[in-house]
């Protein structure tokens, strides 16, 4: 079977910035697949072009079957690929409900609407709580969990995740990664991006480990926490080009 | 006590036509943060066009509401065409570049707006025909005429109407979304382009009510009317705190009033030196006012960018 989602010669520029370098990657549908690396290694460029957000110089995208490089970004949520942004791109002037409806705009609510708020409070009760407060009132963490709930309100088959841990209390950020997890559990097919290695390996199947724009590493998370490289570089300070 | 109810009445009357306009400025400002200069000459062409199907109607013999309602409704077409087009080419192309790029082509666009209208209308003054009924109501001298009446209400029922579209659905929702975050709204599904023409769209229809109002007022039109009235509604959306839909009501109204007051008024203040052709110093006066004093306006919020 082929993979839910296929990116080949993928190549990214910023001006004179080269921020991904011929990247492959692949991942099967109701896979956890991880991308760690160093800031800057061009991760975040990844997600976002797989999000229609970048338009990348080379490469292609491979989603479901169709090519996925001509489709305009506000059309791809509806084909379900949906991406919790870097920084969480909460709608501050929102109410908190508000923005889990716009989670799902994208499709015709029907009678199920209540239902599927529900069920989003039902994960973070703390939104319940204020759902009729602007969302640029709550705490970091608290509008992490919102940038969770709207993602789920898209019901989305392939959710990318931006640095989810990025700035957060780390209490919060165990909640955090337990909700990713549910999320994951129900069938949802994963591609996180993170700073903090050990979290990510910890909850996904497979790893690419980036450096400058590159894939240097993928493989197992179970192989990647026994690899001495990783080891070093990710679970402790140097990169893999030093190390060797 | 006669002259300041008076004037109020026809301050409120004059307010509600700048709310209309203020409102299509106010709404582009906070979905790009873009000064459309050119929306004055929105609500002239509406005006023009406005007027002339009406006169025309009647010289073919229509009744007047007919006459009337045909001439708002060519307008309104006129003008929502003309928004969109506006947006499609004087504007996206912009998008990315430096924010003087669209100011400057927005003052472009107001005179090349304002020479067609000339080549199609004429450099001269256009009577609106003598059609409307002068039924008046009076109260301890205080006169409300239909027209005033008819303002009034229209543009409450207007502006209500959009604050519902704006505030309480799942369009309007995507259009703040837009205004707050529009990466984050294309991840959501909204297709920002379309909205934001979208936008455009409605404040030019806000601006053809608004302009055929101001030639049914005033019983004249000229191809330069734009660039005061536009001055005076963008006034208005600073007062109320430009971004802010409820703000530019609120401006619109309390400088219809000012401006009302003030030529009221300015006669008996100053001995009778200065008189009621004076009264456009008056909202100027608040544009600097607010600018010194509270830039955000009245409802604004604070200001996070520098320009």
């Amino acid at each position: 079977m082929s993979p839910l989602l296929e990116v080949s010669g993928l190549e990214v520029r910023y001006g004179g910035i080269h921020a991904v370098r011929s990247l492959n990657l692949e991942v099967g549908a109701g896979e956890r697949v991880t991308l760690i690396g160093a800031n800057g290694a061009g991760k975040s460029s990844v997600l976002n072009v797989l999000a229609g957000l970048v338009k990348p110089v080379a490469g292609k995208l491979t989603y479901d079957g169709s090519l996925l490089t001509q489709v305009p970004a506000w059309q791809r949520v509806g084909l379900g690929v949906a991406l919790v942004p870097e920084g969480r791109g909460i709608f501050p002037r929102l109410t908190i409900e508000e923005n889990l409806l716009m989670g799902a705009y994208h499709r015709a609510l029907g009678a199920s609407l209540a239902q599927e708020l529900d069920h989003v409070y039902g994960l973070f009760a703390r939104l319940r709580e204020r759902r009729h407060q602007v969302a640029g009132t709550l705490s970091g963490g608290e509008q992490q969990m919102l940038a969770l709930g709207r993602a789920l309100m898209a019901k989305p088959r392939l959710l990318m995740l931006d640095e989810p841990s990025m700035g957060l209390a780390p209490l919060m950020v165990d909640r955090i990664f337990e909700v990713i997890g549910k999320i994951a559990a129900e069938g949802v097919t994963l591609l996180l991006v993170e700073q903090n290695a050990r979290l990510a390996l910890e909850l996904c199947d497979r790893a690419y480990v980036m450096e400058s724009g590159r894939v240097v590493l993928s493989d197992s998370t179970a192989a990647c926490i026994d690899n001495p490289l990783v080891r070093s570089a990710y679970l402790g300070e140097k990169t893999i080009a030093e190390v060797r | 006590m006669d002259i300041f109810l008076q004037q109020l009445v026809n301050g409120l009357t004059l307010g509600s036509i700048y709310a209309l306009v203020a409102l299509g400025y106010t709404m582009v400002y906070g979905i790009m943060e873009l000064i459309n200069f050119a929306h004055g000459d929105v609500v002239m062409v509406g005006a023009l066009a406005g007027l002339s199907v009406i006169a025309f109607l009647v010289g073919q013999g229509w009744p007047a509401f007919w006459a009337v309602t045909a001439g708002v409704l060519l307008a309104l077409a006129a003008c929502m065409l003309l928004g969109w087009g506006i947006e499609r080419v004087a504007y996206r192309p912009l998008r990315k570049a430096p924010k003087l790029a669209p100011l400057i082509t927005a003052i472009g666009l107001s005179i090349v707006l304002q020479q067609v209208s000339a080549l199609l209308w004429g450099r001269g003054y256009l009577s609106f025909p003598a059609i409307l009924p002068t039924t008046s109501l009076s109260w301890n001298g205080v006169i409300l005429t239909g027209i005033q009446a008819v303002i009034i209400v229209l543009a409450l029922l207007l502006m209500a109407g959009l604050l519902v579209l704006v505030q309480r659905t799942s369009l309007g929702r995507a259009m703040r979304a837009t205004a707050q975050n529009p990466a984050v709204a294309q991840l959501m599904g909204v297709n920002t382009d379309r909205i934001i023409a979208l936008t455009f769209v409605l404040g030019s229809a806000l601006a053809a009510v608004a302009g055929v109002m101001v030639v049914a007022y005033y019983n004249v039109g000229h191809y330069t009317m734009g660039f005061m009235l536009g001055l005076k509604a963008f006034t208005a959306a600073v007062l109320g705190g430009i971004g802010n839909l409820a703000g530019a009501v609120l401006g619109g109204l309390l400088l219809g009033v000012v401006e009302a007051m003030g030529a009221g008024y300015i006669g008996d203040l100053t001995g009778g030196y200065f008189g009621s052709n004076y009264k456009d110093v008056f909202a100027f006066l608040v544009l600097i006012a607010v600018l010194v004093l509270h830039p955000n306006g009245l409802l604004g919020r604070r200001a996070r960018e520098k320009v």
